[in-house]
């Protein structure tokens, strides 16, 4: 039994350190050491000999021509995982090597997994490391070698990662990639998009609009490698919120407040984005279209409040600028003018609202009542000029 | 019937004559990823996947698996790794958040997506994904979190957000409540006949194979990551550290699965067909992907815990991920791949269904007092005869550790002494005495048939004792504590600096040891007989003998050789002493003792895994001379003692009552004994070089050397490889004080020095034994250890101190102090210029730093 036992330790305890040793000192060389070098040894002899260690077969070195991924493969890797990758190598391994031709990749089958789990090896397993052996130009022509290995890698169809709008509005969860230089990205976002061709997008912890686009939809790039792609929008950007980090949308008796998502829900043309005003029972459904006005085009934001304790509610413009007041219409929507971003003006309708300043910060006041729908309309113009001010508080709004 | 031909799978002849595969067609051109399943009311199913989307398969059960009919019933969601049908309603754990979606108009498209719940943390990192999902009756759901993985540390899982390695108790109005720890990559959730919650891990960090595990409220599985969202350690304000065992008491896992049958479990459910899918009612089912099967597992309570049994049930199933029983009696099963190491194929939706015929199977194993009660499918043969060599029977452990899964660890055969058939032939006792709680069972048995001449589809079970029945106190864990280790597994040497390696009583001296071959006699007493195999003390007569460690926070190693009765001693910083003793009986016993400075015993353990005298064991002392303790006294600490990497004791203060006297200085004690040492070694736990300073390796420093010879000089990835023979000399003028910061490796047989002006030198790499070696400084301190092991990297830090005539040297390796000397010239004789230069005599030496650093 003891014998068995200390046969056991030095496989286990012993021999991967001899295989790591060995593996240690042939790292750089043409010929490597086929042993561990023990001058004097004063080092336990019961090194009961075991299998050879993997990392102990020939490594061919970094300095030789390059050599194709195959070479490398055979000489380096096939003692473990068979020559033709079928992990019934010669070694016999206490955790035998992964079946690659059954699609058996430990850390995904994606180049650089494969080429990651060769530079660092898998702690704990028999399968070292070869960071130090390869350039990562070899290891790059192994991983392609052993991928080839194994069974084909379903590529998505591009065009099916491609979620386009027709004739129902679409909803799209996902990461969020930064808006910005400074900007981050945000792991939970929502992307609506109406039939209308404008697409909404939202980043979903505090339920904050960050930007809106018109034309193409969002490309989905999760379906390859193992997630963590952020959804990549397809759309021109209309308008970015605050430079892309907008503050709270919402404000409750004059504080900002966080809002958090309920839900989404498919309208005809729209989404709607389903919301609840946190530490307040104040829920707002709110959506977006396109809208034009005579020449003027741009967008119309909706905003649904359920407010039983007919608390004051604001919304947060986002204004650039300080606003002049144009006028009201005959709808009763009041028209101010600001700077707006990048160089436009922006021009903007509050219907049933009314605008305040807080802390130099444009706020759509909402109107008394415990059920109130408020429309703030955008219009994002190259030059401000006076008979604008007829078309906008004349014409019909028309979407 | 040519669908039939098409679509039933007959791999593995003998498996598939009881259970059929068939494959449910994806519809055109979609790649069906499967992460969540389950039944709606009307007899479809719903399924949810990785791709987002959700679709409701119609008449799943048809009996041409073509005639199911797919509908897209929702898309657009962040993954769908978990799926539930409540109230007619589905259900969808994504990535950030649970979900309800509702069908208004009941068109088998969602009208609302309603969020249930957000209420955990997520970021942008890949491997954050979400699990679920199970409910109870009380109709809460059950979501696990996956560690993120990292890069490029990617073996070392993260709870970099809240609940990352817990699983999530949402209750129907959305309130989450974090209820359990320590999991890693829990992708499979499922819950037995009797409501009881069970979820499944992938082996890795922490986990050596795929558990099992019952979760229960408020229990930690092992991660230890995940408990920085405790209570307990946020007010600490700490994060559990990746690599070092945490004190929190475990969970054992109800089964731990053996790597060849699992490597990527998936989720689990119980078969509650009553009949429909064969003879294992109630039995769970589980998912598993690398190797593309369905297991089976039986488990039962013993001492009021879950522990239990597992086979393979069906191979060449695919990737399974999720499965789920039909109302039909088919186990539909998910398929998923796509980076997760699964067997193909990897995605699509599979059904298996029972052929009527009952395999001869074991149907159930059940623990005893002294061995198993196994009841079978079928009755045994009538003239069949079993003796214990038709058993193959062994019995192992596994580490508990950061790295990547354990090999089963401390492995046994397991004595059967008897068996017995019971008097109906359907069940079979197998007695084994020595089998104890704390350890996997792998039982096989060949020979075994059915009347009708069948033999045992699966001839192998894997039985996970925890506890053995009757038994009282604490079950110890078969996922063992043990030493952390200490690098990557191929990088073991770095980092160390080998005290006898090489010429033995170099840097460490002591008068009355001996060297000599490692043997007894037959009394178990040293027998000496020339050798270099160890160091051997006579207490009576042999004195210290003093390491150049003391004072330094690091692992102090050693191989022993006792002789019967023997022991060995080493005196540490603070003072106190560590002894570890034979106690000369039989069986071998032996224990390790703490002794304070005043000889106080701090504590005293039994050595569990003693091999006995005349075999090598190693033992490790992690040390830390840590500040001062609440009374401003300074205080030491042993962070652990481990023999062959399992934990003996940890977390020992030493009071250091006795003050100074011989402090700093750690010594193997000569008056402990007799026993025999061997290959000493420390690695220093801080081996950060100094900053700063002027880089020699740079390519402008390199622009401006002179060559000499044909040693030849490249610069690769920022370091610098040298080969061959020659010299290379900066130009940069060496101050008269000075510090040497490099780190270095060498091939075996290199022989180079690193010349620091005025005859001060530094050897580097080593030959053949008695030669110099790495730290030697040629003229002023001879070293012929083999300090640091060749192909390893090492730190060196060397100083230079003028003070009129007086030059010193001293030279750091790996942050231990290991060799000085001083130098007398007169100012005249001193050159007027010097300049750093390596001499290569032979071999390969390459640098990854070497710097410059004035010390005026």
């Amino acid at each position: 039994m003891k014998e068995i036992v200390v046969s056991l330790v030095c496989t286990f305890v012993l021999a991967p350190i001899l295989a790591f040793g060995i593996f240690a000192v042939s790292w750089w060389g043409t010929a490597p050491d086929p042993i561990m070098p023990q001058p004097s040894h004063l080092a336990p002899r019961n090194t009961n000999t075991t299998t050879d260690p993997p990392g102990s077969n020939q490594v061919i070195s970094t300095s030789m021509r390059p050599v194709s991924g195959r070479l490398l493969f055979l000489a380096n890797c096939a003692s473990c995982h068979g020559a033709d990758g079928s992990g019934k190598g010669d070694l016999v391994l206490d955790r035998p090597a992964r079946s690659f031709k059954d699609g058996g990749f430990s850390f995904g089958n994606t180049l650089p997994a494969i080429e990651r789990v060769i530079a660092s090896g898998i702690p704990g397993t028999p399968m070292p490391g070869f960071k130090q052996t390869f350039t990562p130009g070899q290891r790059r022509s192994i991983a392609r070698y052993v991928q080839s290995l194994g069974p084909p890698i379903i590529k998505s169809d591009p065009d099916a990662t491609q979620m386009v709008i027709t004739d129902r509005p679409r909803v799209v969860r996902g990461e969020l990639a930064s808006l910005g230089a400074d900007l981050p990205s945000h792991a939970r976002g929502i992307i609506a998009g109406g039939t209308d061709g404008l697409s909404w997008e939202y980043r979903v912890d505090d339920v904050r609009l960050l930007a809106i686009r018109q034309g193409g939809f969002v490309q989905l790039r999760n379906w390859d490698g193992r997630s963590g792609e952020p959804l990549l929008p397809q759309g021109r950007l209309l308008r970015l919120i605050d430079d892309g980090g907008p503050d709270a949308s919402f404000l409750v008796n004059g504080k900002p407040v966080r809002s958090v998502l309920k839900g989404t829900a498919f309208q005809s043309d729209t989404i709607v984005i389903e919301q609840l005003l946190d530490n307040e029972d104040i829920t707002v459904e709110e959506t977006g279209r396109a809208i034009t006005i005579g020449s003027l085009s741009g967008y119309a934001r909706s905003f649904r409040f359920g407010n039983p304790k007919d608390s004051k509610v604001g919304i947060n413009l986002h204004l650039v600028g300080a606003p002049k007041e144009i006028g009201r219409d005959s709808q009763g929507v009041v028209w101010y003018r600001t700077r707006g971003p990048d160089g436009l003006a922006e021009l903007t309708g509050l219907r049933n609202a009314e605008l305040d300043e807080n802390n130099e910060i444009s706020i759509a006041t909402v109107a008394d009542g415990i059920d109130q729908e408020v429309e703030i309309v955008t219009l994002l113009i190259a030059d401000w000029d006076d008979s604008m001010s007829r078309t906008l508080l004349e014409d019909e709004v028309s979407t | 019937m040519s669908w039939l031909i098409a679509m039933c799978l007959v791999i593995g002849a003998s498996e598939s004559d009881y259970y059929v595969i068939e494959n449910i067609p994806s519809p055109d051109g979609e790649v069906i990823e499967i992460g969540g399943l389950d039944m709606l009311p009307d007899g479809a199913l719903a399924l949810s996947t990785r791709r987002g989307r959700v679709w409701i398969v119609e008449n799943p059960d048809a009996e041409n698996p073509a005639d199911a009919t797919w509908h897209l019933f929702a898309d657009g969601l962040a993954e769908g790794l978990g799926l539930k049908v409540v109230d007619g309603d589905i259900h969808v754990v994504q990535r950030g958040e649970l979900s309800r979606l509702r069908d208004v108009d009941g068109d088998r498209r969602v009208d609302r997506i309603e969020t249930i719940t957000q209420d955990w943390g997520l970021s942008n990192n890949y491997h954050e994904y979400a699990f679920g999902l199970p409910v109870d009756e009380q109709g809460n759901f059950y979501v696990s979190l996956n560690v993120g993985f990292m890069d490029p540390e990617w073996w070392h899982g993260q709870s970099d957000t809240p609940w990352r390695g817990w699983v999530l108790r949402v209750s129907p109005d959305g309130t989450v409540t974090p209820m359990a720890s320590g999991l890693r990559s829990p992708c499979g959730l499922g819950m037995n006949m009797a409501g009881d919650l069970f979820a499944t891990d992938n082996q890795g960090d922490w986990m050596p194979v795929c558990p099992i595990f019952h979760i229960e409220e408020g229990g930690f599985y092992g991660h230890p990551n995940s408990l920085r969202w405790t209570d307990e350690w946020q007010s600490r304000g700490e994060i559990p550290s990746d690599r070092e065992p945490v004190s929190e008491s475990r969970k054992p896992a109800a089964i731990w699965i053996p790597y060849d049958w699992s490597r990527s479990a998936g989720n689990l459910v119980p078969d509650t067909t009553a009949g429909g899918f064969g003879p294992f009612q109630e039995q769970m089912f589980v998912a598993e992907l690398t190797n593309g099967m369905v297991l089976r597992a039986d488990l039962e309570k013993v001492n009021g815990q879950y522990q239990g049994a597992v086979w393979p049930f069906r191979k060449g199933v695919g990737s399974v991920c999720r499965v789920r029983f039909g109302s039909d009696d088919m186990l539909y099963a998910g398929l998923t791949n796509r980076g997760w190491g699964g067997m193909e194929p990897g995605y699509g939706l599979r059904r298996i269904r029972w052929t009527g015929v009952e395999p001869m199977e074991m149907k159930r194993v059940h623990l005893l007092t002294d061995g198993f009660e196994i009841e079978f499918t079928q009755p045994l043969a009538d003239d069949l005869e079993i003796t214990p060599e038709d058993v193959k029977a062994r019995t192992y452990r596994y580490n508990w550790w950061w790295e990547y899964g354990s090999p089963e660890q401390d492995k046994q055969s397991l004595e059967v002494v008897d068996l017995s058939i019971s008097p109906d032939r359907r069940r079979l006792i197998v007695r084994t005495p020595d089998l104890e709680a704390g350890r996997c069972v792998r039982m096989g048995f060949k020979g075994i048939r059915s009347n009708d001449g069948h033999e045992l589809l699966h001839p192998e079970f894997s039985y996970t004792v925890n506890q053995m029945p009757g038994q009282t106190g604490e079950a110890p864990m078969i996922a063992m504590r043990v030493a952390p280790p200490l690098e990557r597994g191929s990088e073991i040497l770095d980092g160390w600096v080998r005290l006898t390696w090489g010429d033995p009583l170099d840097r460490v001296k002591g008068e009355g040891w001996a060297l000599g071959a490692a043997e007894l006699d037959v009394n178990g007493q040293f027998l000496t007989q020339p050798g270099n195999g160890l160091l051997m003390n006579d207490p009576s007569v042999s004195g210290d003998m003093d390491l150049p460690t003391g004072g330094i926070d690091g692992r102090l190693q050693f191989s022993t050789f006792l002789p019967s009765g023997g022991g060995v001693g080493v005196g540490l910083p603070s003072g106190a002493r560590m002894v570890l003793q034979d106690h000369g009986t039989d069986p071998p016993s032996a224990t390790i003792r703490v002794l304070d400075s005043d000889e106080t015993v701090i504590g005293e353990w039994p050595v569990e895994f003693w091999f006995g005298p005349g075999q090598w064991q190693v033992l490790s002392i992690d040390y830390e001379t840590s500040g001062f303790n609440e009374h401003g006294h300074h205080q030491d600490r042993i962070a652990g003692i481990y023999l062959e990497d399992v934990v003996i004791a940890e977390d020992i203060d030493l009071s250091m009552t006795t003050g100074d006297d011989g402090s700093a200085i750690m010594r193997m004690l000569g008056d402990v004994g007799p026993g025999g040492i061997s290959n000493i070694r420390f690695h220093a736990k801080e081996r950060s070089l100094p900053g700063g300073g002027t880089s020699l390796i740079t390519e402008q420093s390199m622009s401006v050397v002179k060559r000499a010879g044909d040693m030849k000089a490249m610069r690769a990835d920022g370091r610098l490889e040298l080969s061959g023979a020659g010299t290379l000399e900066w130009g940069m003028e060496l101050p008269d004080s000075f510090m040497v910061a490099a780190r270095l490796r060498y091939k075996t047989g290199t022989m180079a020095r690193l010349d620091l002006g005025n005859g001060l030198a530094i050897h580097l790499g080593h030959d053949v034994v008695g030669e110099p070696s790495t730290g030697s400084l040629p003229g002023l301190d001879e070293v012929t250890t083999h300090l640091v092991a060749a192909g390893a990297w090492f730190n060196l830090e060397a100083s230079v101190i003028r003070e009129d005539a007086k030059t010193s040297l001293s030279v750091m390796l790996n942050g231990v102090p290991l060799s000085s000397g001083s130098l007398l010239q007169v100012n005249e004789s001193r050159e007027t210029e010097s300049r750093p230069m390596i001499q290569m005599q032979s071999g390969e030496l390459e640098i990854a730093e070497l710097r410059i650093i004035d010390t005026p």
